[in-house]
Protein backbone atom coordinates (compact mmCIF):
# COMPACT_ATOMS: atom_id res chain seq x y z
CA UNK A 1 0.00 0.00 0.00
CA UNK A 2 2.62 2.22 0.84
CA UNK A 3 4.51 1.36 -1.99
CA UNK A 4 0.90 2.57 -4.32
CA UNK A 5 1.00 5.69 -2.33
CA UNK A 6 4.47 6.73 -3.46
CA UNK A 7 3.77 5.81 -7.39
CA UNK A 8 0.61 8.04 -6.72
CA UNK A 9 2.69 11.03 -5.45
CA UNK A 10 5.33 10.83 -8.04
CA UNK A 11 2.53 10.82 -10.73
CA UNK A 12 1.17 13.99 -9.26
CA UNK A 13 4.78 15.42 -9.41
CA UNK A 14 4.95 14.66 -13.08
CA UNK A 15 1.90 16.34 -14.16
CA UNK A 16 2.48 19.65 -12.06
CA UNK A 17 5.88 20.13 -14.00
CA UNK A 18 4.53 19.06 -17.05
CA UNK A 19 1.70 21.77 -16.85
CA UNK A 20 4.18 24.84 -16.05
CA UNK A 21 6.55 23.74 -18.52
CA UNK A 22 3.72 23.01 -21.23
CA UNK A 23 1.53 26.33 -20.04
CA UNK A 24 4.25 28.68 -20.02
CA UNK A 25 6.66 28.15 -22.89
CA UNK A 26 7.15 31.77 -23.55
CA UNK A 27 7.90 32.53 -19.79
CA UNK A 28 10.36 30.19 -19.77
CA UNK A 29 11.94 31.49 -23.15
CA UNK A 30 11.76 34.99 -22.01
CA UNK A 31 13.47 34.57 -18.83
CA UNK A 32 16.52 33.40 -20.61
CA UNK A 33 16.55 35.74 -22.87
CA UNK A 34 16.02 39.21 -20.47
CA UNK A 35 19.16 41.48 -20.35
CA UNK A 36 18.46 43.92 -17.50
CA UNK A 37 20.37 46.96 -15.89
CA UNK A 38 20.07 49.08 -13.08
CA UNK A 39 17.93 48.41 -10.41
CA UNK A 40 16.06 46.72 -12.95
CA UNK A 41 18.11 43.95 -12.14
CA UNK A 42 16.99 42.66 -8.04
CA UNK A 43 13.20 44.31 -9.25
CA UNK A 44 10.59 41.75 -9.80
CA UNK A 45 9.88 41.49 -13.08
CA UNK A 46 5.99 41.24 -13.44
CA UNK A 47 5.94 39.55 -16.72
CA UNK A 48 7.78 36.97 -15.34
CA UNK A 49 6.51 36.87 -12.10
CA UNK A 50 2.81 37.01 -12.60
CA UNK A 51 2.88 33.42 -14.50
CA UNK A 52 5.41 32.09 -12.52
CA UNK A 53 2.71 33.05 -9.15
CA UNK A 54 -0.34 31.67 -11.14
CA UNK A 55 1.60 28.14 -12.09
CA UNK A 56 2.94 28.10 -8.69
CA UNK A 57 -0.78 28.52 -7.21
CA UNK A 58 -2.08 26.09 -9.10
CA UNK A 59 0.79 23.77 -8.52
CA UNK A 60 -0.17 24.49 -5.16
CA UNK A 61 -3.58 23.77 -6.00
CA UNK A 62 -2.86 20.85 -7.84
CA UNK A 63 -0.68 19.50 -4.96
CA UNK A 64 -2.72 20.45 -2.08
CA UNK A 65 -5.77 18.66 -3.67
CA UNK A 66 -4.36 15.52 -4.95
CA UNK A 67 -0.75 15.20 -3.74
CA UNK A 68 -0.70 16.16 -0.26
CA UNK A 69 -3.25 14.02 0.72
CA UNK A 70 -1.68 11.09 -0.74
CA UNK A 71 1.44 12.16 0.69
CA UNK A 72 -0.11 12.94 3.76
CA UNK A 73 -1.91 9.66 3.86
CA UNK A 74 1.36 7.63 3.10
CA UNK A 75 2.93 9.70 6.15
CA UNK A 76 -0.07 8.77 8.19
CA UNK A 77 0.20 5.06 6.96
CA UNK A 78 3.71 4.78 7.21
CA UNK A 79 3.24 6.15 10.71
CA UNK A 80 1.11 3.42 11.43
CA UNK A 81 2.79 1.27 10.37
CA UNK A 82 5.98 1.98 12.11
CA UNK A 83 3.76 2.59 15.09
CA UNK A 84 2.77 -1.10 14.62
CA UNK A 85 5.87 -1.93 14.16
CA UNK A 86 7.45 -0.13 16.95
CA UNK A 87 4.22 -1.88 18.85
CA UNK A 88 5.08 -5.53 17.41
CA UNK A 89 8.65 -5.20 17.75
CA UNK A 90 7.80 -3.87 21.63
CA UNK A 91 5.87 -6.82 21.96
CA UNK A 92 8.08 -9.21 20.79
CA UNK A 93 10.56 -7.68 22.93
CA UNK A 94 8.31 -8.02 26.22
CA UNK A 95 7.28 -12.06 24.55
CA UNK A 96 11.32 -12.51 24.19
CA UNK A 97 11.86 -10.94 27.76
CA UNK A 98 9.38 -13.47 29.22
CA UNK A 99 9.90 -16.32 27.24
CA UNK A 100 14.25 -15.37 27.95
CA UNK A 101 12.79 -15.20 31.38
CA UNK A 102 10.76 -18.43 31.58
CA UNK A 103 13.43 -20.03 30.06
CA UNK A 104 16.19 -18.53 32.38
CA UNK A 105 14.17 -19.79 35.10
CA UNK A 106 13.48 -23.30 33.54
CA UNK A 107 16.76 -23.53 33.30
CA UNK A 108 17.80 -22.46 36.52
CA UNK A 109 15.00 -24.86 37.72
CA UNK A 110 16.60 -27.75 35.46
CA UNK A 111 20.05 -26.37 37.10
CA UNK A 112 18.79 -27.26 40.32
CA UNK A 113 16.61 -30.24 39.93
CA UNK A 114 19.87 -31.36 38.35
CA UNK A 115 21.68 -30.73 40.98
CA UNK A 116 19.76 -31.96 43.22
CA UNK A 117 19.36 -35.00 40.90
CA UNK A 118 23.43 -34.97 41.07
CA UNK A 119 23.11 -34.48 45.19
CA UNK A 120 20.48 -37.07 45.42
CA UNK A 121 22.31 -39.47 43.14
CA UNK A 122 25.46 -39.24 45.08
CA UNK A 123 24.58 -39.59 48.46
CA UNK A 124 22.56 -42.38 47.21
CA UNK A 125 25.86 -43.70 46.19
CA UNK A 126 27.55 -43.05 49.18
CA UNK A 127 24.76 -44.90 51.44
CA UNK A 128 24.88 -47.46 48.45
CA UNK A 129 28.46 -47.92 48.41
CA UNK A 130 28.65 -47.81 52.50
CA UNK A 131 26.29 -50.38 52.69
CA UNK A 132 27.50 -52.37 50.07
CA UNK A 133 31.36 -52.04 52.11
CA UNK A 134 29.40 -53.07 55.40
CA UNK A 135 27.62 -56.15 53.57
CA UNK A 136 30.68 -57.32 51.98
CA UNK A 137 33.05 -56.34 55.45
CA UNK A 138 29.61 -58.74 57.27
CA UNK A 139 30.01 -61.27 55.12
CA UNK A 140 33.57 -61.57 54.96
CA UNK A 141 33.93 -61.36 58.65
CA UNK A 142 31.16 -64.24 58.77
CA UNK A 143 33.12 -66.44 56.35
CA UNK A 144 36.08 -65.93 58.51
CA UNK A 145 34.43 -66.68 61.44
CA UNK A 146 32.56 -70.02 59.63
CA UNK A 147 35.83 -70.71 58.16
CA UNK A 148 37.39 -70.32 61.73
CA UNK A 149 34.86 -72.58 63.04
CA UNK A 150 35.17 -75.13 60.00
CA UNK A 151 39.22 -75.36 60.66
CA UNK A 152 38.91 -75.79 64.76
CA UNK A 153 36.09 -77.98 64.40
CA UNK A 154 38.38 -79.99 61.64
CA UNK A 155 41.01 -79.83 64.11
CA UNK A 156 39.81 -80.95 66.94
CA UNK A 157 38.12 -83.78 65.07
CA UNK A 158 41.38 -84.89 63.61
CA UNK A 159 42.92 -84.52 67.52
CA UNK A 160 40.16 -86.62 68.71
CA UNK A 161 40.36 -88.80 65.75
CA UNK A 162 44.29 -89.30 66.27
CA UNK A 163 44.01 -89.72 70.14
CA UNK A 164 41.13 -92.00 69.16
CA UNK A 165 43.50 -94.08 67.18
CA UNK A 166 46.60 -93.82 70.19
CA UNK A 167 43.68 -95.41 72.44
CA UNK A 168 43.09 -97.68 70.05
CA UNK A 169 46.66 -98.35 69.23
CA UNK A 170 47.90 -98.54 73.01
CA UNK A 171 45.37 -100.92 73.60
CA UNK A 172 45.38 -103.37 71.26
CA UNK A 173 49.71 -103.05 71.86
CA UNK A 174 48.76 -103.87 75.69
CA UNK A 175 46.22 -107.10 74.31
CA UNK A 176 48.88 -108.53 71.73
CA UNK A 177 51.83 -107.96 74.65
CA UNK A 178 49.71 -109.71 76.86
CA UNK A 179 48.30 -112.31 74.44
CA UNK A 180 51.85 -113.28 73.72
CA UNK A 181 54.14 -112.50 76.58
CA UNK A 182 52.43 -113.79 79.85
CA UNK A 183 52.57 -117.34 80.69
CA UNK A 184 50.13 -119.65 82.39
CA UNK A 185 51.12 -118.77 85.71
CA UNK A 186 51.17 -115.21 84.76
CA UNK A 187 47.81 -115.46 83.93
CA UNK A 188 46.88 -117.54 87.10
CA UNK A 189 48.56 -114.84 89.64
CA UNK A 190 46.40 -111.86 87.63
CA UNK A 191 43.15 -114.21 88.39
CA UNK A 192 43.91 -114.60 91.88
CA UNK A 193 44.38 -110.96 92.24
CA UNK A 194 41.19 -109.93 90.05
CA UNK A 195 39.33 -112.73 92.86
CA UNK A 196 40.56 -111.29 95.54
CA UNK A 197 39.74 -107.40 94.16
CA UNK A 198 36.17 -108.41 92.71
CA UNK A 199 33.26 -107.19 94.10
CA UNK A 200 30.72 -109.66 96.14
CA UNK A 201 28.28 -112.31 94.62
CA UNK A 202 25.43 -110.61 96.95
CA UNK A 203 22.55 -109.57 94.74
CA UNK A 204 22.29 -106.49 96.42
CA UNK B 1 -5.16 -113.32 93.34
CA UNK B 2 -2.17 -114.32 91.46
CA UNK B 3 -1.61 -112.77 87.99
CA UNK B 4 -0.29 -113.79 84.70
CA UNK B 5 2.94 -113.04 86.38
CA UNK B 6 2.97 -115.07 89.21
CA UNK B 7 1.37 -118.33 87.31
CA UNK B 8 4.20 -118.35 85.18
CA UNK B 9 6.45 -118.24 87.56
CA UNK B 10 4.97 -121.07 89.44
CA UNK B 11 5.21 -122.79 86.78
CA UNK B 12 8.94 -121.71 86.27
CA UNK B 13 9.85 -123.25 89.57
CA UNK B 14 7.73 -126.17 89.08
CA UNK B 15 9.56 -127.51 86.02
CA UNK B 16 13.27 -126.04 87.69
CA UNK B 17 11.73 -128.13 90.81
CA UNK B 18 10.83 -131.30 88.98
CA UNK B 19 13.62 -131.41 86.85
CA UNK B 20 16.42 -130.85 90.51
CA UNK B 21 14.62 -133.37 92.32
CA UNK B 22 13.90 -135.69 89.32
CA UNK B 23 18.20 -135.76 88.79
CA UNK B 24 19.09 -135.84 92.57
CA UNK B 25 16.66 -138.69 92.69
CA UNK B 26 18.33 -140.33 89.75
CA UNK B 27 22.27 -139.76 90.78
CA UNK B 28 22.97 -137.08 93.32
CA UNK B 29 24.64 -134.01 93.10
CA UNK B 30 26.64 -135.29 90.07
CA UNK B 31 23.43 -136.40 88.06
CA UNK B 32 22.43 -132.38 88.91
CA UNK B 33 25.64 -131.01 87.68
CA UNK B 34 25.45 -132.88 84.55
CA UNK B 35 21.79 -132.49 84.08
CA UNK B 36 22.34 -128.87 84.38
CA UNK B 37 25.04 -128.75 82.18
CA UNK B 38 23.35 -130.27 79.64
CA UNK B 39 20.31 -128.54 80.07
CA UNK B 40 22.38 -125.25 79.62
CA UNK B 41 24.03 -126.23 76.51
CA UNK B 42 20.57 -127.53 74.81
CA UNK B 43 19.23 -123.46 75.83
CA UNK B 44 22.53 -121.99 74.89
CA UNK B 45 21.75 -123.97 71.00
CA UNK B 46 18.03 -122.92 71.07
CA UNK B 47 18.49 -119.40 71.59
CA UNK B 48 21.07 -118.92 68.76
CA UNK B 49 20.27 -121.64 66.20
CA UNK B 50 16.69 -120.47 64.55
CA UNK B 51 16.86 -123.88 62.39
CA UNK B 52 16.57 -125.81 65.43
CA UNK B 53 13.54 -123.33 66.76
CA UNK B 54 12.07 -123.99 64.19
CA UNK B 55 11.67 -127.60 64.39
CA UNK B 56 9.41 -126.75 67.33
CA UNK B 57 7.37 -123.80 65.37
CA UNK B 58 4.39 -123.61 62.96
CA UNK B 59 0.63 -124.60 62.75
CA UNK B 60 1.49 -127.63 60.66
CA UNK B 61 3.35 -129.18 64.18
CA UNK B 62 0.90 -130.48 67.03
CA UNK B 63 2.24 -130.80 70.69
CA UNK B 64 2.42 -134.20 70.27
CA UNK B 65 4.63 -133.98 67.44
CA UNK B 66 6.59 -131.81 69.06
CA UNK B 67 7.46 -133.32 72.16
CA UNK B 68 8.38 -136.74 70.04
CA UNK B 69 10.44 -134.58 67.90
CA UNK B 70 12.50 -132.89 71.28
CA UNK B 71 12.75 -136.51 72.84
CA UNK B 72 13.84 -137.47 69.98
CA UNK B 73 16.92 -134.56 69.12
CA UNK B 74 17.77 -135.38 72.76
CA UNK B 75 18.05 -139.22 72.75
CA UNK B 76 20.90 -138.66 69.76
CA UNK B 77 22.29 -135.78 71.65
CA UNK B 78 22.63 -138.69 74.59
CA UNK B 79 21.05 -135.95 77.57
CA UNK B 80 19.86 -137.67 80.90
CA UNK B 81 15.99 -138.72 80.72
CA UNK B 82 15.28 -136.53 83.26
CA UNK B 83 16.32 -133.13 81.29
CA UNK B 84 14.91 -134.91 78.15
CA UNK B 85 11.39 -135.26 79.72
CA UNK B 86 11.04 -131.61 80.91
CA UNK B 87 12.57 -130.12 77.15
CA UNK B 88 10.04 -132.68 75.61
CA UNK B 89 7.10 -130.99 77.67
CA UNK B 90 8.14 -127.37 77.26
CA UNK B 91 8.37 -128.73 73.67
CA UNK B 92 4.85 -130.40 74.05
CA UNK B 93 3.51 -127.09 75.74
CA UNK B 94 5.58 -124.44 73.48
CA UNK B 95 6.99 -123.09 76.26
CA UNK B 96 10.65 -123.53 75.08
CA UNK B 97 11.06 -119.81 75.33
CA UNK B 98 10.71 -120.05 79.24
CA UNK B 99 14.00 -121.95 79.02
CA UNK B 100 16.28 -119.58 80.58
CA UNK B 101 14.01 -118.57 83.32
CA UNK B 102 13.53 -122.14 84.53
CA UNK B 103 17.36 -122.49 84.35
CA UNK B 104 17.70 -119.83 86.56
CA UNK B 105 14.85 -120.83 88.83
CA UNK B 106 17.13 -124.35 89.07
CA UNK B 107 19.93 -122.62 90.29
CA UNK B 108 18.27 -120.51 92.98
CA UNK B 109 16.85 -123.85 93.94
CA UNK B 110 19.79 -125.93 94.28
CA UNK B 111 21.17 -123.02 96.45
CA UNK B 112 18.28 -122.82 99.18
CA UNK B 113 17.46 -126.40 98.86
CA UNK B 114 21.73 -127.52 98.69
CA UNK B 115 23.08 -124.78 100.16
CA UNK B 116 25.42 -125.11 97.35
CA UNK B 117 25.95 -122.00 94.39
CA UNK B 118 26.82 -123.24 90.99
CA UNK B 119 29.70 -120.73 89.74
CA UNK B 120 30.03 -120.37 86.07
CA UNK B 121 34.24 -119.31 85.87
CA UNK B 122 35.45 -118.49 82.34
CA UNK B 123 39.16 -118.16 82.40
CA UNK B 124 42.05 -118.13 79.61
CA UNK B 125 43.88 -121.06 81.18
CA UNK B 126 42.83 -123.73 83.33
CA UNK B 127 42.33 -123.29 87.03
CA UNK B 128 44.45 -124.63 89.18
CA UNK B 129 43.57 -126.39 93.23
CA UNK B 130 44.90 -123.23 94.62
CA UNK B 131 42.65 -121.07 92.41
CA UNK B 132 39.27 -122.85 92.67
CA UNK B 133 40.31 -122.93 96.55
CA UNK B 134 40.01 -119.34 96.01
CA UNK B 135 37.07 -118.62 94.48
CA UNK B 136 35.23 -121.15 96.56
CA UNK B 137 36.02 -119.26 99.27
CA UNK B 138 35.08 -116.27 98.03
CA UNK B 139 31.83 -117.54 97.08
CA UNK B 140 31.00 -118.76 100.44
CA UNK B 141 31.88 -115.60 102.45
CA UNK B 142 30.01 -113.85 99.93
CA UNK B 143 26.85 -116.12 100.10
CA UNK B 144 27.14 -118.70 102.51
CA UNK B 145 27.04 -121.62 100.82
CA UNK B 146 29.25 -124.43 99.29
CA UNK B 147 30.29 -124.01 95.63
CA UNK B 148 30.51 -125.50 93.19
CA UNK B 149 32.33 -124.66 90.00
CA UNK B 150 31.56 -124.86 86.38
CA UNK B 151 34.62 -124.26 84.71
CA UNK B 152 35.01 -123.07 81.18
CA UNK B 153 38.41 -122.38 79.34
CA UNK B 154 37.84 -119.44 76.24
CA UNK B 155 41.52 -119.63 74.66
CA UNK B 156 39.87 -116.17 72.70
CA UNK B 157 40.21 -114.63 75.85
CA UNK B 158 42.52 -112.42 77.10
CA UNK B 159 43.29 -113.33 80.51
CA UNK B 160 41.35 -112.83 83.64
CA UNK B 161 38.59 -114.34 84.73
CA UNK B 162 34.48 -113.76 84.51
CA UNK B 163 32.89 -115.20 87.13
CA UNK B 164 29.18 -116.36 87.46
CA UNK B 165 27.00 -117.17 90.60
CA UNK B 166 23.52 -116.19 92.03
CA UNK B 167 22.53 -114.71 89.25
CA UNK B 168 25.14 -112.23 90.00
CA UNK B 169 27.87 -112.02 86.52
CA UNK B 170 31.14 -110.49 87.79
CA UNK B 171 33.34 -109.60 84.96
CA UNK B 172 36.98 -109.32 85.86
CA UNK B 173 38.40 -110.04 82.41
CA UNK B 174 41.44 -108.11 80.74
CA UNK B 175 39.18 -107.80 77.87
CA UNK B 176 36.66 -105.83 79.41
CA UNK B 177 39.05 -103.97 81.25
CA UNK B 178 41.14 -102.47 78.28
CA UNK B 179 38.00 -101.61 76.83
CA UNK B 180 36.95 -99.46 80.05
CA UNK B 181 40.68 -98.21 79.24
CA UNK B 182 40.24 -97.34 75.67
CA UNK B 183 36.56 -96.13 76.54
CA UNK B 184 38.32 -93.66 79.69
CA UNK B 185 41.54 -92.62 76.93
CA UNK B 186 39.60 -91.82 74.53
CA UNK B 187 36.83 -89.94 76.78
CA UNK B 188 39.52 -87.99 78.74
CA UNK B 189 40.70 -87.14 75.62
CA UNK B 190 37.76 -85.69 74.04
CA UNK B 191 37.23 -83.73 77.26
CA UNK B 192 40.89 -82.42 76.63
CA UNK B 193 40.09 -81.28 73.25
CA UNK B 194 36.77 -79.52 74.30
CA UNK B 195 38.63 -77.81 77.24
CA UNK B 196 41.16 -76.45 74.71
CA UNK B 197 38.85 -75.79 72.33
Amino acid sequence: MEHKNNKALFGTGMISAAISTLGFPAFAFAAGESSSTGIATILPNVEETVPMLIAFILLWIILAKYGWPAFSNVIKKRNETITNSLKQAEESRQESERVLAEYKKELADARSEAAEIVAEAKKTGEATRAQITAQAQKESEEMIKKAKAAIEQEKRNAIEELQGSVADISCDVASKLIDQDLSDDEHRKIIERYVKEAGSFHAN
Amino acid sequence: MPTNRHIAKAEVDVYAGTLLDALNNNGGMDAVLEGREQYHDVMMFYISHDAFKALFQGADKTPDMRKKRMEEVMSNAHVRPEVSTILGVLAEKDSLAAMPRIYRAFNSLLASKFNTYIVDVTTRVPLDDHLREIIKNKVSADLGGNAILYETVDPHMLGGIIMSANDKRIDASLDTMLNQARSALKKTNDMEVNARG
